[in-house]
């Protein structure tokens, strides 16, 4: 089987080497979009494709996976939907309506529906966004931080230490609670 | 320590299990996942010179009788209406703005999605509307209308029956009244059907009544799949338009918005028409009121809930 990276370069020449990257990534980067605006993630999964399709010539093999660049992609339309959002808000609309314009919002939400201990949710919470951000990716997208680097637009270096950092900070933010006196993990 | 080491270890605290399944999702419809293959090979279709050869692409390639330049523009439209790309004004004909490149695009391929609809010939358009009028609060009623009466289900349970006048149920189009069986009399071809919807008007008069006609014909009607193709094209072609991507209807569905700026001098009505369209099937989700000059007050909305074929009042 091809790999990723040789069927996104040979897709700037040959159009249909891009179509197996669709039926091996659209389930994950739907996941990616409804964890992080779940209301839009259908319509917004075309729109990621359509956008990679569009700029696969400027994927370089060199400077990560072609999953970081998916992802990258889909980052960069998720952005560009809550902009659009954000530009709307004039409208009426009702409480329930409200865009999701804050990812952390919706990521929060995820976590209490999953009754993630208060803990954890205060931890995350305090993070700084861009450590939060790419702990998730590494968490949920199972990016390594090299990837998750690419995705975010930052050198592999700088991810690493901001994802040591969180660790820390989620460690010391967790210390206290009886969490830790679990063996392991709590799941 | 290797790169892989180094990642596992990123999730060295704890509570980081209960964060990951916290992660966790649904798999997508795999209709979602069938749109979006559809829509790439279509754009994969389109830099190429070969068919599709898929059939879960069948249904939304357009016919090979507009060539590869429509290809592109749809997928364009398409790529241009999901991503929120700036609308590019073109130089119209006469001395009304043209529709913008997105929308005279945009409609081409509501067009195209149309024109490869099922034909349904059921004796009910079934139409589930919720109606908020400035003022007023919103209601949601469901109406069945048929050749020969129109049968309405109010929200709190009633049921209206109301027949039809002598001749049965017909739409208004240009300056004469069009029955059941007789739409699929009415021209397919743009040009022919732009003519008879703005009979009887001038100017952006003529727009409006088109736009207003069109509108009421695909959704209140049961139009064949090439009328309706052929309203949209007819649309593609009028002036006016603007296309705003991404915006929500009352029901929390994303479309893109049409919104028709005229002069004030429009003999049908002060306010200016706004649609919501939804791009991959074509289907009008709401259209809406505001006021002119100020499109930011809106002062009706029609939500289509649902709209299509029915055998039978529910």
């Amino acid at each position: 089987m091809d790999r990723d990276e040789d069927l996104l370069v040979r897709a700037a020449r040959e159009p249909a080497a891009f179509e197996p990257l669709v039926d091996r990534h659209s389930v994950a980067l739907h996941g990616y979009l409804v964890r992080r605006a779940p209301t839009a993630a259908d319509d917004l999964l075309s729109e990621v494709w359509l956008q990679a399709y569009a700029t696969r010539h400027t994927y370089d093999a060199a400077r990560g996976s072609a999953r970081g660049w998916l992802f990258g992609v889909a980052r960069n339309v998720l952005a560009r939907h809550w902009q659009t959002l954000s530009r709307t808000s004039g409208a009426p609309r009702r409480t329930s309506e409200i865009p999701e314009v804050d990812p952390w919002r919706a990521v929060d939400q995820r976590l209490d529906v999953a009754a993630v201990v208060p803990e954890l949710r205060n931890g995350l919470a305090q993070l700084p966004e861009p450590e939060r951000e790419l702990l998730l990716l590494v968490a949920w997208e199972q990016l390594t931080p090299s990837e998750a680097a690419a995705v975010v637009g930052i050198p592999a270096g700088t991810a690493r230490s901001r994802l040591h950092r969180a660790r820390t900070r989620l460690r010391v933010a967790l210390s206290g609670s009886t969490l830790t006196n679990l063996t392991g993990d709590f799941a | 320590m290797t790169h892989k080491d180094q990642d596992i270890h990123v999730l060295d605290f704890p509570g980081a299990t209960a964060l990951r399944n916290a992660g966790r999702t649904e798999s997508p419809d795999p209709k979602v996942l069938e749109r979006t293959r559809a829509l790439v090979l279509q754009a994969i279709a389109a830099d190429t010179d070969h068919a599709v050869p898929t059939a879960s692409a069948a249904a939304v390639v357009v016919t090979s009788r507009f060539g590869r330049r429509r290809l592109l523009a749809c997928a364009a439209a398409v790529a241009a209406v999901a991503t929120g790309f700036a609308v590019l004004p073109v130089v119209g004909v006469g001395s009304e703005p043209a529709a913008t490149v997105s929308a005279a695009d945009l409609f081409n391929s509501l067009a195209d999605r149309a024109a490869s609809g099922g034909r349904g010939q059921a004796p009910y358009w079934k139409t589930t509307v919720r109606t908020w009028v400035e003022g007023d609060r919103t209601h949601t009623d469901t109406y069945y209308l048929s050749r020969d009466a129109l049968v309405i289900k109010t929200q709190n349970g009633r049921t209206v029956t109301k027949k039809a006048p002598p001749g049965g149920t017909s739409w208004r189009v240009g300056t004469r009244q069009v029955s059941w069986g007789n739409l699929d009399k009415l021209p397919t071809r743009p040009d022919a059907l732009r003519r008879i919807l703005s009979a009887g008007a001038k100017g952006a008069s003529a727009a409006e009544q088109t736009v207003r006609q069109s509108g009421e014909l695909l959704t209140g009607s049961p139009a064949s799949p090439r009328l309706r193709a052929a309203l949209y094209r007819v649309l593609a072609d009028t002036p006016g338009a603007e296309v705003t991507p991404g915006v929500k209807d009352g029901a929390g569905r994303t479309g893109a918005r049409i919104s028709w700026k005229w002069s004030d001098n429009v003999a049908h009505s002060p306010h200016d028409p706004n649609w919501i369209v939804r791009p991959s099937d074509g289907q009008i989700l709401e259209t809406m009121s505001t006021r002119a000059g100020d499109a930011s007050h809106i002062t009706e909305r029609t939500t289509y809930l649902y709209a299509g074929p029915a055998d039978k009042v529910r």
